[in-house]
């Protein structure tokens, strides 16, 4: 049961590394395959006891807290991208697509690159609180 | 929260495994509470003191009191 955290931690790694670098791209679907059948073994399933139950809790808060962050920062450079052209249009220009859509970068609207972040931070979440002891 | 689990498994000379077998849980969760990791459920800690015939503040410790 704990083994399978690591082997999570290792596919989502795996897949961090496809996703945004092209790191062995060939394991990308391997990889998701793998942690998306343990994240809904985690997820669902309730057969583990007290203790892991507790890492599992962690993990997710650490995945909920990665969408926070990521959602933060999107939505910082959305209003940014708004006010931009919502200043251009005040100055008496007509703000173009290509105006108004340089402070978004291609990433942020990339969810299998979320996904595999969330992933990492699920199981890197455990992981730290099984092996450092964090409440 | 301090606990006396080590102690009270040492007296009765068990093993991490063999209280984890007592309490059906693994070995990990034994070791974490014992440690000071892992707080139990309160499932937990009354099938604790239930096996130890002990009341849980004897075992476990807030240190509020």
């Amino acid at each position: 049961m704990y083994l399978n955290l690591w082997i999570g931690l290792l596919s989502s790694g795996f897949m961090l590394g496809a996703v945004a670098f092209g790191i062995l791209p060939f394991l990308e679907g391997w990889a998701a395959l793998l942690v998306s059948a343990h994240l809904m073994t985690f997820a669902l399933a309730n057969r583990g006891d007290d203790y892991f139950k507790a890492l599992c809790q962690k993990g997710f808060s650490f995945a909920g807290a990665t969408f926070a962050l990521w959602l933060i920062v999107q939505g910082i450079l959305t209003v940014g991208e708004g006010g931009y052209g919502v200043g251009m249009t005040a100055a008496g220009a007509t703000p173009t697509a290509d105006d108004v859509s340089f402070f978004l970068p291609d990433w942020l609207n990339n969810a299998y690159l979320l996904a595999a972040v969330a992933s990492v931070a699920f199981f890197g979440g455990a992981l730290g609180k099984h092996m450092g002891g964090s409440r | 929260m301090n606990n006396r689990l080590k102690v009270l498994r040492a007296e009765r000379d068990w093993s991490q495994a063999e209280l984890a077998g007592h309490l059906d849980v693994s070995r990990q969760a034994v070791n974490a509470i014992e440690t000071g990791k892992h707080d139990p459920s309160l499932p937990l800690a009354f099938r604790i003191g239930r096996l130890f015939a002990m009341p849980i503040e004897e075992i476990f410790d807030d240190q509020q009191g």
